[in-house]
């Protein structure tokens, strides 16, 4: 095993019959936080499934710091993965649920019982260990989940749509959560369909459409792929009209609008290098005062609109 | 953050299985299910139980330890083994994934470092076990309440006589029948998405025992264990008739018979795939 862990997945499909789970995935995902961005039935709960090996497939090969998926003795040690099924055996307390998981690992009942604790603990679950999950609000089943999921201490996290059911206050909480996780050099899959926390909380994105992944990588880098949609930059500014009358003398400006508050131009580009040297060079020889220059684009949001657009139905 | 020091392999995998048996005696033990299954098997101990109504020395009058013992090898191999047993196992062992599937619950085993033929065996030891129990009680009840029609013979024919020695006998044939007709269930299981019709049939291929020709005999159950009853019981005029194999035979040829049978669901367990929507 590295210091460095790897999901690697080698032109992976898997079919249904003849019904396209995912077709032909090849990547690697490194540690930080990774999210899966697609609309219902984009193949996203299937990639995940096929990560953590409750599905196989029907060809390529996936392996987790080395490990092949046969191995399970093994790779359930590295991985903990938090399902989108709301379910639960019947009648066991939360306590109960992930310390009965921890014993299948083979540790003893005192050693489970206190780990169960310290991830009930790290979910702000502790308090309501003792009560039967039947009784736990979605949010709290929730966080029952993902306490199951890092209880034995994985260095890889699966997590499918762990952000359903919280309010905004466990949401933060949450999040928080992946990104300690995160910077503890673990790897974080996060399959989400709340583009703006996704968009907050992504090391690196994996955009799917049809079973296909349609982009992967950093979000800037991304952005920068996609060639066909200039780039919305927002300058904020105390004289737009100016800055507007010189940038259509740009060749790559496609389109500019003045801000509603008229403090500020919303310029779409193919070109936003020279757009950033005219404001520098406005600011230095016309005395404009620029307040902040922003992407606007750059973002989850917009390569979802772009590269998925209504076709996906955003959710 | 890193993986969880283990024991060696085979103390981890005893210690997994001793954990999956421990967890899955519970849900045996746990739901509505176990109404029924209380009802069956205590059936004939109260039926027993009914006939003490009748004035004690009516009852005991006609009583001998001879005719009592063919009364209950009779009641245990028509009733208890056939029914209780059968019906018992097939409820706790069919349910062991076949639910879990159902209820979405069976991915917090799969994501478990555990080898899949240890959650078999574990998930198989624990219903075999819960059903011999349930059973057990059931068949030392009925023994009890019915010697009991001895009055205070029962004592002598427990100490002194064969009493005790064949209680044991037939608790050991329905710990046998349990593990043997459980490793059978847990199979079935595993293979069919709606096992009730596998299990009517084995019903009915078992209960035409005594038509069978011996070479057929030999691919039932029920054959091995009535062997092995310290009373064989009368099987009829149009019975037709076949050796057993020796009792020591019977018991090896059993054990046998479990192991292939639990290889063969751990292999088809290593198959399995969770795609809870297509279920």
């Amino acid at each position: 095993m590295s210091d460095r862990i790897t999901i690697e997945l080698s032109d992976v499909s898997k079919f249904y019959g003849e019904v396209l789970g995912v077709n032909r995935i090849s990547m690697s995902i490194g540690p930080g936080i990774t999210s899966l961005v697609g609309p219902n039935g984009a193949g996203k709960t299937t990639l995940l499934n096929l990560i953590t090996g409750l599905i196989r497939p029907t060809q390529g090969h996936v392996t987790v710091d080395g490990v092949p998926l046969s191995d399970v003795e093994s790779i359930f040690r590295l991985l903990g993965y938090c399902t989108q099924y709301d379910a639960f055996p019947r009648g066991l307390t939360g306590i109960e649920l992930v310390r009965g998981v921890l014993t299948v690992h083979g540790l003893t009942i005192r050693e489970a019982h206190d780990l169960a604790c310290e991830a009930l603990s790290t979910v702000g679950l502790l308090d309501a260990a003792d009560t039967r999950i039947a009784a736990y609000s979605k949010g709290m089943r929730q966080r029952v989940k993902l306490a199951q999921a890092i209880a034995h201490r994985p260095r890889v996290l699966i997590l499918d749509e762990p952000l359903n059911g919280l309010d905004p206050m466990a949401r933060a909480e949450v999040i928080a959560l992946f990104r300690s996780w995160a910077a503890e050099g673990r790897i974080v899959v996060v399959s989400s369909h709340i583009l703006h926390e996704v968009d907050v909380i992504s090391d690196s994105i994996i955009l799917m459409n049809h079973g296909y992944v349609v982009a992967e990588g950093g979000i800037h880098d991304v952005r920068q792929e996609v060639e066909e949609h200039p780039y919305q930059v927002l300058v904020r500014c105390d004289r737009p009209a100016l800055l507007a009358s010189r940038v259509f003398a740009l060749d790559h400006t496609v389109e500019a609008r003045i801000h509603p508050d008229a403090r500020g131009l919303l310029v779409a580009t193919k070109d936003p290098t020279a757009l950033y040297r005219l404001v520098n060079r406005l600011a230095a020889d016309e005395g404009l005062v620029i307040e902040a220059v922003q992407p606007a684009d750059d973002d989850v949001q917009s390569l979802y609109d772009y590269l998925i657009g209504d076709e996906g139905g955003r959710s | 953050m890193t993986a969880l020091p283990g024991p060696g392999r085979w103390r981890l995998r005893l210690r997994q299985l001793l954990a999956v048996t421990r967890l899955e005696l519970r849900r045996c033990f746990r739901g509505r299910r176990l109404i029924g299954l209380t009802l069956l098997n205590l059936a004939p101990v109260a039926i027993l139980l009914l006939a003490y109504l009748i004035p004690e020395d009516e009852l005991t009058r006609e009583a001998t330890p001879a005719g009592l013992s063919q009364i209950y090898a009779v009641m245990f191999a028509t009733w208890m083994l056939r029914v209780s047993v059968f019906f018992t196992s097939a409820a706790l062992s069919i349910q062991l994934f076949r639910t879990e599937v159902l209820e979405k619950t069976l991915h917090y085993y799969l994501l478990a470092p555990v080898r899949r033929e240890v959650m078999v065996a574990g998930k198989f030891l624990a219903a075999s076990l819960a059903s011999s129990i349930i059973c057990g009680v059931s068949a030392a009840g009925a023994y009890l309440a019915l010697f009991g029609w001895l009055g205070r013979g029962m004592g002598r024919f427990f100490l002194a006589g064969p009493g005790s020695a064949h209680l044991l006998a037939y608790l050991g044939v329905t710990v046998l029948g349990c593990f043997g007709y459980g490793a059978v269930f847990a199979l079935l299981g595993l293979v069919w998405r709606n096992p009730t019709l596998s299990v009517l049939a084995l019903f009915g291929w078992e209960s035409v025992l005594f038509l069978l020709p011996p070479v057929l005999k030999a691919v039932t159950v029920q054959f091995y264990l009535e062997s092995l009853l310290p009373h064989r019981p009368p099987v009829g005029p149009l019975a037709i008739l076949a050796e057993p194999p020796p009792p020591l035979a019977t018991i090896a040829g059993m054990a046998v018979f479990v192991l292939a049978v639990l290889a063969l669901a751990g292999w088809r367990a290593r198959r399995m795939e969770i795609s809870y929507s297509t279920d």
